[in-house]
């Protein structure tokens, strides 16, 4: 897939439609504001992402996986720096739940975290470009990115990546958004836009 | 008789949060869990709940596929479908089955529009 300047500024609006519901979401949750930074949409190789989110200091990153199947296939990925992800299970629970219980649901709890975010955005897509997906159940995954976006596929190969940055008055969270799309989607997700731009016209 | 609540959600914590924002709301209700799709098909003949919250991505069969097996028994019950997935395909296919929408996350705002629902006359 090689989208054109207009095909990746379509999907970012897409994508920013998608964000602002995940926004929306975040801030039920946090019962405050929340930012979201304008969602930065490339292809780019599994090995620019890894650099990428290294540069930010996230060489140990807290994943959640999750699957969407439909038209086209994806795997969507919620990465964030490990140290956050604490952060965030408490946005969810509440500052007030005890610590003990918060370590033994934490894992649970970004499950979940990633659930919403991820369908947000998913959703939305997806109704923006009349599609339909399936999701499958979301997992939790630990470790350096280089491994959590190691697959069997080339680390070189184009990926669809969506970079958004949470920020919160009370806490600075950062996250990063990828979707793997195999070939077959890539040219799909190529049609769907086209389709798109075509409709605005 | 109190008013009986099955909630059926796979997340452990997100069940933790509608008992605990039903507490508040509702707090004579009685609440009951399952864990799954299958779980609550097997449970609602047995438990008779009054009102059902249905969380739709779970191991086994969809919320979905659920509540359309709770129908063919139960057309009574009250059930609000409560998800993440808010594709405009979902919320046709809760109308279908005539269930509410309800969207996660679970807030005490999102917990109040299903008690609404609950409670509002059929």
């Amino acid at each position: 897939m090689k989208l054109n300047a207009l095909q990746l500024d379509a999907l970012a609006e897409i994508f920013n439609h998608g964000v602002g519901q995940a926004a929306l979401a975040l801030s039920e949750l946090a019962g405050e504001e929340v930012q979201l930074s304008a969602p930065k949409v490339e292809e780019l190789s599994r090995t620019q992402i890894t650099d990428k989110l290294n540069e930010q200091g996230a060489n140990r990153i807290c994943a959640v996986r999750q699957g969407f199947s439909g038209d086209i296939n994806t795997e969507a990925l919620l990465m964030f720096p490990v140290d956050q992800s604490l952060q965030l299970v408490q946005l969810m629970v509440g500052d007030d739940f005890p610590l003990a219980q918060l370590s033994e649901m934490e894992q649970e709890s970004l499950a979940e975290i990633g659930n919403i975010l991820l369908n947000s955005v998913v959703s939305s897509v997806a109704d923006m470009l009349n599609i339909e997906f399936e999701g499958t159940l979301p997992h939790v995954e630990l470790g350096q990115v280089s491994e959590v976006l190691h697959t069997s596929e080339s680390l070189d190969d184009l990926i669809l990546s969506l970079q958004i940055n949470f920020k919160i008055a009370s806490r600075q969270i950062q996250g990063y958004l990828v979707f793997l799309l195999d070939v077959a989607s890539s040219d799909m997700l190529e049609k769907k836009i086209s389709a798109f731009l075509g409709s605005l016209s | 008789m109190k008013p009986k609540l099955l909630i059926v959600d796979d997340s452990n914590v997100s069940r933790l949060m509608i008992r605990g924002r039903i507490a508040v709301l509702q707090p004579d209700w009685e609440v009951i869990e399952a864990a799954s799709g299958d779980e609550a098909v097997a449970l609602v003949p047995m438990a008779k709940p009054d009102f059902i919250t249905m969380d739709v991505n779970m191991p086994g069969i969809t919320g979905f596929e659920a509540v359309e097996k709770i129908r063919q028994t139960d057309q009574r019950v009250r059930i609000v479908i409560l998800t993440a997935n808010i594709q405009s395909s979902s919320r046709e296919k809760a109308d279908h089955l005539a269930a509410k929408f309800v969207q996660k996350p679970v807030t005490q705002a999102s917990m109040q529009q299903a008690v609404d629902y609950f409670l509002a006359a059929p």
